[in-house]
């Protein structure tokens, strides 16, 4: 066990559920700023963007050139169904069906 | 004497058992086309040094961001305020949410409201806002959101326990190195419809590129922040 993650742990998820609860019994007593209202509404994109490229960031370190490129085809493939409004599922296979296929790739080039 | 009192009218009380299973059968296909997200994180939970926190948060957190920074983070030594400040930044959206089922929520309970405040997330929002803003009963009303968000919870941890059990096992298979950044592309992809969405994704990557040497995770945090308030930004100078 180790207890700084249970302390971080346990941190996260009261504050996870404050951020549910207090709203909830509270919004009429206490206003969010405009401002900060609307930089809350995007901190969930930009939260996922970020995780999103870091993890390709230390994909590319920890492969090789071809696995690195087929991974951010990966990505984009993906994206390009997403945005056609697809289902999770789909999108998930189309980004990893490239990726895939990028292996294959440099399988078939290797020396 | 009698003193006077102005509370809001208590709902009626109860559930309609056909309208909890409309919201169960409404939730279910969402709890399909994500399941490739929480067996992932189910997998990162299984291959986790510290499995039985890591399991917890499935409920503590309850949410697949959060969980995900949360197992990376700690799994990498990050530290415990940088763990729990980009965590809560993911969480941040909570507040909005929470904010707009407070409207619906006024006349419920006090345990109502703090039962069901624990399960509010992207799914459970998503629909169960939507159908209190249709017409209908407060009964049918909180029964559809109960049915939904009840299987939302139950699906999402079946998927963890899945992806703990049979995740582990896969997670040398070549091809599910980039599980995780496509995953999260279905999230992404719905900011980059409006000009402050694509703002606060494009400013979030640039930061994230630029941090990516930064120390126990402080690039991810300063992205999440810079993103955050380049579409506040945006969307302020374009009303």
């Amino acid at each position: 066990m180790n207890i700084q993650t249970w302390i971080a742990v346990i941190m996260v998820g009261a504050g996870s559920y404050l951020f549910r609860y207090a709203p909830v019994v509270a919004l009429h007593r206490v206003s969010v700023p405009p401002l900060v209202e609307r930089a809350l509404s995007y901190a969930g994109a930009s939260a996922m963007t970020a995780m999103l490229v870091s993890a390709l960031v230390h994909h590319g370190r920890t492969t090789s050139v071809v696995a690195s490129v087929g991974a951010v085809c990966a990505v984009l493939v993906a994206g390009a169904v997403a945005m056609r409004k697809r289902s999770f599922g789909l999108v998930v296979l189309a980004g990893l069906g490239t990726y895939g296929a990028a292996l294959v790739i440099e399988t078939l080039v290797a020396p | 004497m009698t003193a006077t009192t102005h509370t809001t009218p208590r709902a009626t009380g109860g559930f309609d058992r056909d309208h909890v299973r409309r919201g169960a059968a409404a939730m279910f296909p969402l709890v399909v086309s994500i399941a490739p997200l929480g067996l992932l994180v189910g997998a990162a939970v299984a291959t986790h040094p510290d499995r039985p926190a890591a399991f917890a948060s499935t409920w503590l957190v309850y949410g697949a961001s959060a969980h995900l920074a949360l197992l990376d983070l700690t799994a990498t030594g990050a530290g415990t305020a940088v763990v729990v400040v980009t965590c809560l930044l993911i969480q941040a959206r909570l507040v909005v949410y929470a904010a707009s089922m407070s409207a619906h929520w006024r006349a419920e309970s006090g345990r109502f409201k703090a039962l069901m405040a624990a399960t509010i997330v992207d799914p459970s929002f998503a629909i169960g806002d939507g159908r209190y803003r249709e017409p209908g009963s407060a009964v049918e009303k909180r029964s559809f959101f109960v049915g939904a968000t009840a299987t939302l919870w139950v699906g999402w941890t079946l998927l963890i326990v899945v992806g703990a059990v049979a995740g582990a096992r896969f997670a040398h298979v070549a091809v599910l190195q980039v599980a995780l950044p496509v995953c999260l592309v279905p999230m992404v992809a719905p900011a980059l419809a409006g000009r402050p969405g694509r703002a606060a994704v494009v400013t979030a990557a640039t930061v994230a590129v630029i941090g990516r040497s930064w120390p126990s995770g402080l690039g991810l945090v300063a992205a999440i922040v810079a993103g955050a308030v380049a579409g506040a930004i945006v969307e302020e100078q374009a009303r």
